[in-house]
């Protein structure tokens, strides 16, 4: 039981109702465009506060509106992958991924190096200098991925991670990222519209709907209400 | 240029041709006439000789001290304007943006009706307890000159801050940053161009200044007499010297415009 979240939060004219828990496993978030599957990763994430209820991740509380508990997300240590993956402009690919490494303390070098042994084993080495506007949408995404699991993190949130990726690219992705996802603990959530990332990378689904055709899967029960 | 290949009905009627024109020659030909009453062979001279000299000395060090002033405190006032929703966020932007539009000469006289040693609200406080006189001192230059360009820099800064996408900093604060290691280094990065063009900006304006500065801090050669203020006096002296003053005022004018073309005045390509 590695998530336990129960609450609900209001982005503008949004309000999700959540209720999941997950263990250590790939979770698939689905539903169609604006219904919240952001906004439940930022919650996760510790970039969006919860409005009401609680969020238990490992054990630890990391929000709680009842005793005004809120860990931030620099103290979460999550690895996010961004809708648009989010590289820093001014870095190069390999400074990007050496970041969070860097943020724990490290030294330059040291994480530099790591950085450029991450980037290798996903053969994307040769991208190491280049700057983020240099690459194509779906190397972006590459770099972005090796960036978010380099950390080790404790819970991994991936927004749309293939969504740049062509048919080859996407298919070979993919089964490198399950090896990766399985060889960490912790609970990972995919943002997807794709059926064949959810059939083929992830345990099981959380499908966000309306509360009128509210679905319920066991484990979780995920409505949002608008 | 040519109106070819337009869509039919977005043309360009004659009178506008004429009407812009007109505009271009009004701006440029000051601009013409300046530059053709410098004497050349003796700009060098002329500007690092006698009174000029003391003036841009002057200028030069009163200038960057207000500069830097506005940047540290417009940086942080921009901040605020750009990130943090409060009542009456509008009637402050406001406030801070009247210097901008105020005439200098009364700026200068509400600087006075602040700092004036005599009657000053706080400046007989300043001089009883710090013995600092602003009033007729280089260091009320100083703060005539960053009470104008304040609003130019923290301007500038708050949209810089308004256009950065939110998601880099967050991305940071996921990859374990905390608030002010993502300010230096995130933040301040990605807001570097605004950052330039609001300093350079509020350089210019400082360099520039005139009204406030003869209200508040006087005409003394030497002390308080910065260049505007001077190339104002030398025009009956010693025109030379004051036509040369002008062109160096223009020049560094015109440096600041490139400086600034990457992110004012259109991208850089």
């Amino acid at each position: 039981m590695s998530v336990m979240l129960k609450g609900s939060v209001r982005q503008g004219r949004l309000v999700l109702d959540i209720d999941i828990v997950a263990g250590d496993e790939i979770v698939a978030v689905s539903g169609v465009n604006g219904i919240g599957k952001t906004t439940l990763l930022r919650v996760l994430a510790g970039l969006l506060p919860l409005d009401a209820g609680i969020l238990q991740v490992n054990g630890n509380v990391l929000d709680d509106i009842a005793h005004q508990l809120f860990v931030p997300a620099h103290l979460r240590n999550v690895g996010m992958v961004f809708q648009d993956n989010a590289l820093l402009p001014f870095l190069s690919a390999l400074d990007n991924v050496a970041y969070p490494v860097l943020a724990t303390g490290a030294s330059r070098q040291q994480s530099r190096k790591q950085a450029i042994d991450a980037m290798g084993e996903h053969g994307i080495g040769q991208l190491a200098e280049m700057k983020p506007t240099q690459l194509s949408g779906g190397q972006q995404q590459r770099v972005a991925l090796v960036r978010a699991l380099i950390g080790k993190p404790q819970m991994i949130l991936l927004d749309e991670p293939l969504s740049a990726l062509d048919e080859d690219a996407r298919r070979e992705v993919r089964v490198w990222l399950k090896d990766q996802l399985n060889a960490l603990p912790g609970t990972k959530f995919i943002v997807t519209h794709d059926r064949l990332d959810i059939a083929e990378l992830c345990d099981r689904e959380i499908a966000l709907t309306q509360p009128q055709v509210q679905l319920t899967d066991g484990l979780s029960q995920t409505t949002i209400v608008r | 240029m040519s109106a070819r290949g337009r869509q039919i009905g977005a043309e360009t009627p004659k009178f506008v041709w004429v009407g812009a024109m007109l505009a271009l020659l009004f701006l440029s030909l000051p601009l013409v006439g300046l530059l053709k009453r410098v004497a050349w062979t003796g700009v060098f001279a002329s500007v690092t000789s006698g009174p000029a000299s003391e003036a841009l000395r002057l200028s030069l060090i009163t200038s960057v001290f207000a500069t830097a002033i506005a940047f540290i405190l417009g940086l942080p006032l921009a901040w605020v304007l750009a990130r943090i929703e409060f009542r009456g966020r509008s009637i402050v932007r406001a406030l801070v943006m009247l210097p901008m539009v105020l005439p200098p000469v009364v700026g200068g006289v509400a600087l006075l009706g602040a700092y004036g040693k005599s009657h000053g609200l706080i400046g007989g406080l300043l001089y009883d307890v710090f013995g600092i006189q602003l009033t007729f001192s280089p260091l009320g230059v100083v703060v005539a000159e960053a009470f104008v360009a304040l609003p130019f820099l923290v301007m500038a800064v708050e949209s810089g801050l308004r256009s950065i996408d939110p998601r880099y900093e967050e991305s940071a604060a996921t990859m374990g940053s905390g608030p002010s290691e993502r300010f230096w280094k995130v933040t301040l990065r990605l807001l570097s161009p605004s950052l330039i063009a609001g300093v350079a900006v509020a350089w210019a304006r400082a360099l520039g200044e005139f009204g406030a500065t003869i209200t508040f801090a006087g005409n003394i050669e030497g002390r308080t007499q910065t260049t505007p203020l001077a190339v104002y006096l030398l025009l009956e002296s010693d025109p030379e010297a004051a036509y040369a003053l002008s062109f160096v005022l223009l020049a560094v004018c015109v440096a600041v415009l490139i400086a600034m073309r990457g992110s004012w005045l259109g991208r850089r390509s």
